[in-house]
């Protein structure tokens, strides 16, 4: 009997298997079920700001028959809200990004959330023109894989973005999407390195530290 | 790579998760037999023997504990062998000897092991038990301890141990960890796969000790070394959790190193020794499971540091490349904390940090429980917290210094400063 304890029990082993297995599985399932809440969640807040840039588009439909004075206090307005929209969405769209390695991916979400981007990229380019704000946009061009300097630029923008708040509006876009619109826009430019950011039009090449872009965004605010 | 990464990761966390279900399965099992152990038909002689080096300061309370245990008249011996000490522990010792309370042994400073052994020569009782010179039982313990070794195939029998300072740093984390080992050990005594029989207070029957020529005096672990001689020999250990050997643990961290290193070098040693015990069908649960899974955490361990390491500095060169593209603005970084970004960096790798949290909760509980520590952790609050923080890392780094030690075939030599 005593001699019984020292065997090496098989099926013992088979049951710890199991049960670690099912605690494992748990595991990966609540990760799996988070991640799917995190995409339902971003889709619906891509939902929200879509309809918010429509409501922009419907607005300046209304000011080419109208005329601009009475529409851009009301299209300032929704650009600030559209602002906020597409920012929040593109910080929560990076962490879940960053920690999701399972389950299921967000490309699809950030598919969306990049034409959404480009969206806005377009409307706020008709507002300058129309109402003569004095914004900045910045279309950056970046890529995960291969841009030793992505990182850094990212951090570049985000640190100009707090500095000089609502007057400096960016737009990134990942070129790892590889959608058509995506593609388009880099012919357009002719990207051909990352990092690239274009300026109100005017494309700089390569890593540009805050200084640089700064001097910039000045130029460029004061020769428009 | 990234993938690669994440799978070795999850293999190590699957694998670690495997033993602690595993231990706790075995405890599960033997949940009811925790507590009981067998009654000694007879309470037979035994005989203590203490090494002591240079211990002026303390080996007269632990002789008078000694002298102090509950145990029939005239059947408790004790031996002190004196180990070559330089201060006045001979003369303190000489004083007991004179009343005949205690047997004295002088010899040349050569070490516990060969201290023992000296003693070995002059032990007449059925029973042998070594204690440290600044170790002792609680009062009742012997009885509890016997009774396992009424059974012919038993050769030792382990009380539970704990430490009786815990003010330093070193000292709290060790607390818990001897709390742990209590936990453990008891378990592994379920499944006979017990590999130390530790030194202070350890019971064991004085012809086995004899048959397997005594304490290996080469070794850096003779405590280790003289569980696989006497399994070698198809003998049995076992445990109580009804005893108490009260012992002192390194106070300042450079002191628990070296210990470390001696601990973890000699069970390399002895491993190596004692080398067809790995994968051995004689050995069952220890040679098939315990030895071998031994192996692949030390891999594991390394494994974690090297990705915690990587992921660290990798984090800090990221941090710092930010900290310049922001011209180096620190006030720019500081940002209310949200809630709902916060709750986007949740995931798989945090799921299991809960689970494991909650696991060790479970494994910590368990061992405050067959320690006899109150649950309400009085006072020791802090003891657990410096716990779960630190033990881990350190420890880590300690069995990383001894596998490149031992794997490095260096020579590794113990200058007997001091019997521990």
């Amino acid at each position: 009997m005593e001699m019984a304890r020292r065997e090496f029990k098989v099926r013992r082993m088979v049951a710890v298997f199991i049960i670690t297995l099912i605690v494992f599985s748990t595991g990966i399932l609540l990760g799996t079920l988070i991640s799917t809440g995190k995409i339902s969640f971003l889709s619906q807040e891509l939902e929200e700001a879509r309809s918010s840039v429509e409501g922009m588009e419907l607005q300046f439909l209304i000011a080419d028959t109208v005329g601009p004075e009475a529409s851009c206090t009301y299209l300032s307005k929704q650009s600030e809200i559209v602002g906020v929209q597409a920012d929040a969405l593109g910080e929560k769209l990076a962490l879940a990004e960053e920690a999701g390695k399972f389950g299921p991916t967000f490309t699809t979400v950030k598919q969306a959330y990049t034409n959404l981007l480009i969206q806005d990229w377009l409307i706020f380019n008709r507002l300058k023109k129309t109402c003569n704000t004095n914004q900045t946009l910045i279309l950056y061009f970046y890529n995960n894989q291969n841009c030793e300097h992505c990182h850094e630029q990212g951090a570049v923008l985000t640190y100009l973005k707090k500095k000089m708040g609502g007057q400096l509006l960016i737009f990134p876009i990942d070129v790892g999407l590889d959608t058509p619109i995506v593609n388009l826009l880099l012919d357009i430019y002719d990207v051909r390195e990352y990092p690239t950011v274009v300026i109100n039009d005017k494309i700089s090449t390569g890593f540009i530290s805050a200084t640089e872009l700064q001097k910039k965004i000045e130029g460029a605010g004061s020769s428009a | 790579m990234v993938a690669a990464l994440t799978t070795t990761i999850l293999l190590i966390y699957f694998f670690l998760l495997f033993t602690a279900v595993f231990w706790l399965l075995i405890w599960f099992e033997n949940r009811k037999l925790v507590f009981k152990d067998p009654k000694p038909k007879k309470l037979k002689p035994l005989t203590i023997v203490i090494p002591a080096y240079n211990e002026e300061k303390t080996i007269a309370s632990s002789i008078d504990s000694c002298l102090n245990l509950t145990y029939p008249k005239g059947r408790l011996k004790i031996i002190v062998v004196n180990d070559g000490s330089t201060d006045g522990t001979r003369k303190v010792c000489e004083r007991y000897a004179k009343r005949g309370k205690i047997k004295l042994l002088n010899q040349k400073n050569q070490g516990k092991a060969a201290a023992i052994n000296n003693a070995l020569k002059y032990i007449t009782t059925p029973y042998m038990a070594c204690l440290d010179a600044d170790s002792f039982f609680e009062k009742d313990a012997l009885p509890h301890i016997l009774g396992y070794l009424d059974d012919p195939e038993v050769a030792a029998s382990i009380p539970s141990i704990k430490i009786t300072r815990h003010k330093t740093f070193a000292e709290r984390l060790q607390w818990v960890e001897y709390l742990f080992s209590i936990y453990l050990r008891k378990l592994m005594s379920f499944i006979d796969a017990l590999y130390v029989i530790p030194g202070p207070g350890s019971v064991y029957k004085t012809e086995v000790i004899k048959k397997v020529g005594g304490f290996d005096t080469s070794s850096l672990t003779e405590d280790m070394e003289i569980a696989f001689k006497v399994q070698d020999l198809g003998y049995r250990i076992e445990n109580t959790l009804n005893a108490y050997v009260h012992t002192v643990a390194p106070p300042r961290m450079r002191q628990l190193m070296k210990q470390r290193l001696r601990w973890y070098i000699g069970y390399f040693e002895t491993i190596k020794k004692h080398k067809h015990f790995i994968l051995n069908k004689k050995f069952q649960n220890l040679g098939l499971f315990l030895l071998p899974i031994n192996f692949v955490f030390i891999a594991a361990i390394f494994l974690i540091v090297f990705i915690a390491l990587y992921q660290f500095l990798n984090g800090l060169w990221k941090a710092f490349l930010t900290l310049r593209a922001a011209n180096y603005d620190l006030l720019s970084f500081i940002e209310p904390p949200d809630l709902s970004t916060f709750l986007f960096g949740i995931d798989v790798m945090s799921v299991f940090l809960i689970i494991s949290t909650f696991l060790a909760i479970v494994v910590i509980y368990l061992s405050i429980r067959m320690s006899g520590e109150p649950t309400d952790l009085r006072g020791k609050g802090k003891h657990y917290l410096l716990y779960f923080l630190f033990y881990f890392p350190i420890l880590s780094i300690f069995w990383i210094m001894s596998t490149l030690y031992a794997i490095s075939r260096r020579e590794w030599k113990w200058r007997g400063e001091s019997l521990r």
